[in-house]
């Protein structure tokens, strides 16, 4: 009630500050739409507030303010957060800037990446089986060496030691479709179409084989994992959301049946604290769910116009849900305004619809939107506070890119096509 | 003057934290893009603020280049060439060598010189191939007329090559042909003898390049110096630079040489400065010239151990006069290091230098002075200097106490220390920790009757104020239990209970636990202290005691410790409630997606409280009667192999079987089971089960048929 009536009151004021400035045609038409109990007079209240409001959020924010030298500060930059300014300066590139530094081969279409939290290894899994995991740091040693250096340590045999490929991981027997990294250690979770969610430790160089494995008795689609690293969210073909204990390995879902979707899960994940996480389906809604009960606290239905959604991540200030479908339109939601979207990326869609799933992703500091197109096979990039379009990046893969992961820390992503090979993009941070 | 939105930001983000490497960064893409002569002043910023960043060296100086400013550009040179060994600035500094003094008639001789200068000093690079490759390529380039020339250029690019081949670096495997090249070109006879005299020492050479590019390979050695911030990207590039100087310690080229040594070492540690120059990286690079200093001298040769000990020096003198400029350590270091040396001078005046900083704290620096003093030119000469301490505004107690006690322990003087004691209670008199410290001085010198005194001196003065006065009471307690009557130890009691009336308010029984405790043993246990409320008073009162007796505070916190442990692993992170949900066991459903006749069985794995009640509604299952089922399986025949293989390999049939859809499939079922059950134990068939083919599967078919 009292929200209500406060409303109302910030609606009596614009029209009251419409008046006092001297916009009567809008302020009319605000009345005539808004119909207020008592007429409203011209005042300068909504600016005062505003005044002191913005001194406030100011403070506030410099209270909270990036400190370079603090260890919290991980990435550059505070992320979006379009309640503060929007004229952020950007200093991270666009995804035109990135180049190719590496690239690895599977032997069948690649389709899922992942990038570990502290940005340092990449994983990514094939329709062959296998999940490789590469160390981005040698990587890039790989493309910063001159070629012929690279030749040289290859042929003096030193090139196991420090090659790229630092573990290669067999267990299953169908497509691997998703892979999560443990937030702390050297664990990796991957899910496949074997029916199948495995535990690797790859922590030993040996490391092959699964150490544990959760039966399903559905392909499995998605996988999250808890910040924590305790508990995993496993998506399948079936509409029911699950969530493993990895300690236990017992299985829970939401008490109330009615929570569930109506059709397969596409995507899952959790956002940065694990309060909240968000699940989107083939049956083209959104949910948001609490984190702790497992209940569902929010549906957007026809999310992307009734097709498939198939990414949904959150901001790392928890505020702002990205999500994109089979229509080629990414969105950003905002958890406080649930309904419509705030912002929506679009442009990519003129080029014909898309037949498979592809991701919209954040860069590491959450200053653009980059989505793969798969008709023209290049990356598409948005201004994420304005949505306006960047250049496009031709990302040189010969078949559609099926996935691509941002890096959490710099500005590198992979992106993994039906050609069977992963790109590692890269922009060096120097300014040159 | 008109400054953009975006630059005014940057600034202020530089204003805010002046080592915001990107914002700097912004900066200077910003200045790039404005004639030099409006840049200038933030390149100057830039680089009084990274003094030892080569790459922000380099780009002001290009930028000075582009507009031909050659003696500004000579004197930048001037400014950072011998302090930053950075390969891309030392490249910088040739390049300029070469565009600029073609034109002299002198060219040929500063070209040489320069190129010798550069390989001196940065030579010794992983990076370097480049300088020794040009370097040989301009000897080359020389015109040489007459014999004796050629044959001196002859020599002077050997010499060249002949260096270049034993130092470690990448590419040096190009170095070594080229020079095989030159000297087949020049003597084929004469070459075999040359080469087979090198090769060892090259091979030597190209095992420790590969070595030591992989040990470099992840050291970010173009980042700007910043001071710790404790990331753990820091914490690695701090590991990495000390292995690799490990590992350069280790004398990896097995040389004989301890100057050759020491000069390897020391460019490590030269390449480490520039990078973390405001760590302590100093202190051990100093330390490291200091040893071998001192190694040599065991050696005989007392001229190289002079040498390396004065760049021991002048390192802390550099340490000091840039990155290091107000760190007390590093102050501290040198002057014992000087002190070692015999140069007394020498320490008066680093002392003086760390006393010149205004507006820090000088307690330390003095009792170190003062310490120093006192050794090296006795307890008057330190006498002096708590003279001038004791006029210095910038000092805490700690310096009266030190003096003191300094005067007791060495001069044997007690009344000179109780009068320093005198002297520093008129102006510290309310800091409690000075009156414990002059208090326990008392005590310890056994005279019961003067201790009281003081107690109630300090007691009953206003310079302390009463909330403060806590400690003070519970030492005076404490006095008196040890040396005290009763009758005293009662008196002290109560009156202490006066002076803190509303705390104490009935809880007279913690003062009786405050009288019989004994370090950190108490008269009852935690539970029953707790119970009385015994740990609130005592925290409230005594902050200090628990930093004097950390066990004491433990036992205080023990209650809560377990828990926080727990909780601080989880810190900030929602945790699932899995009391809220239910249990559930994925169970194949109907048939209403989609769905493949391979699904496996539902594993029993789950533990036995699974509510199949609260299954979600529209996944009811497919409760199977197993007798019924057994039944079919008894009644069906089945299909002979050539069927069943046709059936496979055409494709179409595989897709429509579904569990609920009948014979077939039922059919189909029982063929897979016969084949594993011939093998295997129940485990094995569980395993075949977990890795069920897809469908068009013509290797597991043919496996089959090899099994019947």
């Amino acid at each position: 009630m009292d929200d209500i009536k406060r409303r109302e009151r910030m609606y009596r004021s614009i029209i009251g500050q419409l008046l006092n400035d001297g916009y009567m045609a809008i302020a009319k038409s605000l009345t005539a739409q808004v119909k207020p109990l008592n007429p409203c007079t011209p005042s300068e209240f909504l600016f005062k507030a505003f005044s002191a409001g913005v001194d406030q959020v100011e403070q506030e924010k410099l209270d909270q303010s990036y400190y370079p030298n603090s260890i919290d500060s991980v990435a550059p930059g505070s992320g979006i957060d379009l309640e503060f300014e929007s004229d952020v300066q950007i200093l991270s590139p666009e995804a035109m800037q990135y180049e190719t530094c590496y690239v690895t081969a599977h032997k069948a279409p690649t389709r899922t990446a992942t990038f570990s939290k502290n940005g340092q290894y990449i994983a990514t899994g094939s329709v062959d089986t296998s999940i490789k995991i590469l160390d981005v740091e040698r990587m890039l040693v790989k493309s910063i060496l001159p070629s012929d250096i690279n030749a040289m340590v290859e042929n003096t045999n030193q090139g196991m030691a420090d090659h790229p490929v630092v573990r290669t991981l067999y267990d299953h027997v169908d497509e691997i479709t998703s892979i999560e990294f443990h937030p702390t250690q050297q664990i990796l979770v991957s899910g496949s179409r074997d029916y199948t969610v495995k535990v690797f430790d790859f922590t030993k160089s040996s490391a092959k084989r699964a150490s544990k494995t959760i039966k399903e008795v559905e392909r499995v689609r998605s996988l999250s994992m808890h910040p924590t690293g305790d508990y995993l969210l496993v998506g399948t073909y079936h509409p029911v959301i699950r969530l493993y204990d990895l300690e236990t390995f017992q299985c829970f879902v939401s008490c109330n049946p009615a929570d569930q979707h109506k059709g397969p899960i596409n995507c899952l994940s959790y956002n940065p604290t694990g309060n909240i996480y968000a699940s989107g389906s083939k049956d083209g809604a959104i949910k948001i769910w609490d984190g702790v009960s497992n209940r569902c606290v929010a549906t957007y239905p026809e999310a992307h116009d009734g097709y498939d959604v198939c990414s949904a991540v959150f901001s790392r200030n928890g505020k702002y849900l990205l999500s994109s479908g089979k229509d080629s339109v990414a969105r950003l939601w905002s958890l406080a305004a649930p309904g419509r979207p705030v912002l929506v990326y679009t442009g990519a869609e003129l080029s014909g619809k898309q037949a498979h799933q592809a991701q919209a992703v954040f860069n590491h500091t959450e200053d653009y939107v980059l989505f793969p197109d798969e008709q023209t096979v290049s990356l598409c990039c948005w201004s994420a506070r304005t949505a306006e379009r960047q250049r496009l990046l031709s990302l040189g893969h010969q078949g559609p890119a099926r996935r691509i992961a941002h890096s959490p820390t710099t500005a590198a992503f992979i992106t993994c096509s039906e050609d069977f090979r992963a790109r590692f993009w890269y922009k060096s941070p120097v300014s040159d | 003057d008109y400054v953009p939105e975006r630059i005014r930001k940057l600034e202020s983000r530089v204003k805010d934290n002046e080592f915001d490497v990107d914002a700097w960064n912004g900066l200077i893409r910003e200045a790039q893009t404005h004639p030099i002569e409006k840049a200038r002043k933030t390149f100057e910023r830039l680089v009084t603020q990274f003094p030892t960043t080569g790459r922000y060296w380099r780009i002001y100086i290009e930028q000075e280049m582009k507009s031909r400013n050659y003696e500004k550009v000579e004197k930048l040179f001037q400014r950072c060439l011998m302090r930053v060994l950075s390969i891309d600035l030392w490249k910088c500094y040739l390049s300029y060598v070469r565009e600029t003094k073609s034109g002299l008639s002198s060219y040929r001789e500063k070209m040489a010189q320069a190129y010798d200068f550069a390989l001196e000093k940065i030579g010794m690079d992983i990076m370097s191939y480049q300088i020794w490759a040009d370097y040989v390529a301009f000897l080359k380039g020389v015109e040489a007329v007459g014999s004796y020339a050629e044959n001196q250029r002859i020599t002077a690019v050997r010499r060249v090559y002949q260096r270049g081949c034993v130092n470690p670096m990448i590419n040096i495997e190009q170095l070594w042909r080229e020079y095989s090249q030159y000297e087949q070109g020049i003597n084929a006879i004469i070459a075999k003898k040359m080469l087979d005299d090198r090769t060892r020492d090259y091979v030597n050479a190209r095992r420790v390049s590969k070595e030591l590019e992989a040990m470099t390979r992840s050291l970010q050695r173009h980042n700007p110096a910043t001071p710790p911030c404790g990331s753990a990207e820091e914490a690695k590039q701090v590991s990495l630079w000390k292995k690799y100087i490990e590992w350069e310690k280790n004398n990896p080229l097995r040389s004989e040489s301890l100057t050759v040594i020491s000069k390897r070492v020391m460019f490590a540690y030269e390449q480490c400065l520039l990078c973390l120059g405001h760590h302590p990286v100093w202190y051990e690079a100093a330390q490291y010239l200091s040893s071998t200093s001192k190694l040599m001298q065991e050696k005989g040769d007392t001229n190289s151990s002079k040498i390396l000990s004065d760049e021991a020096s002048s390192l802390y003198e550099r340490a000091i006069s840039s990155l290091m400029k107000s760190n007390m350590l590093i102050h501290f270091a040198y002057a014992d290091f000087e002190e070692g040396r015999m140069k007394h001078d020498k320490v008066h005046t680093i002392y003086q230098r760390m006393l010149d900083i205004k507006d820090c704290d000088q307690t330390l620096t003095f009792i170190q002075y003062m310490k120093f003093t006192r050794r090296a030119e006795g307890i008057k000469a330190a006498r002096l200097v708590f003279k001038k301490a004791r006029e210095d505004t910038r000092i805490r107690f700690h310096v009266f106490v030190a003096a003191a006690l300094m005067e007791y322990y060495c001069t044997k003087e007690k009344q000179i220390a109780f009068k320093i004691f005198e002297l520093g209670l008129k102006r510290f008199g309310h800091e409690p920790d000075y009156l414990l410290s002059y208090i326990d001085y008392m005590a310890h010198l056994n005279e019961d009757n003067n201790t009281r005194v003081l107690f109630e001196r300090i007691l009953t003065s206003t310079s302390l104020s009463s909330d403060k006065s806590g400690t003070i009471w519970d030492k005076y307690l404490e006095f008196e239990c040890n040396v005290g009557d009763l009758s005293s130890l009662l008196k002290v009691e109560s009156r202490r209970q006066d002076a803190f009336k509303s705390e104490y308010e009935g809880k007279s029984t913690c003062l009786l636990i405050d009288r019989y405790r004994f370090l950190d043993l108490y008269p009852c246990p935690t539970d029953i202290l707790r119970a009385l409320g015994y740990k609130e008073s005592r925290s409230s009162n005594k902050p200090t005691i628990s930093m004097l007796n950390p066990s004491s505070a433990s036992v205080e916190a023990a209650g809560g410790t377990s828990i926080d442990d727990a909780g601080m692993k989880k810190a900030g992170f929602a945790i699932p409630d899995i009391s809220q949900m239910i249990p559930y066991k994925p169970k194949l459903r109907a048939s209403k997606f989609p769905s493949s006749p391979w699904r496996g069985i539902p594993c029993s794995w789950t533990s036995g409280d699974t509510n199949e009640e609260h299954a979600p509604a529209e996944i009811i299952q497919p409760f199977v009667k197993i007798d019924d089922l057994m039944d079919k399986f008894a009644d069906c025949s089945l299909p002979s192999e050539e069927d069943w293989l046709k059936q496979v390999n055409s494709g179409g049939g595989g897709h429509t079987f579904s569990v609920s859809s009948g014979q077939s499939n039922l059919r189909f079922a029982g063929v897979k089971r016969s084949s594993s059950r011939g093998d295997s134990d129940d485990e094995s068939s569980v395993n075949s089960r977990s890795s069920v083919p897809p469908v068009h599967d013509i290797y597991r078919a043919r496996q089959q048929k090899r099994v019947k």
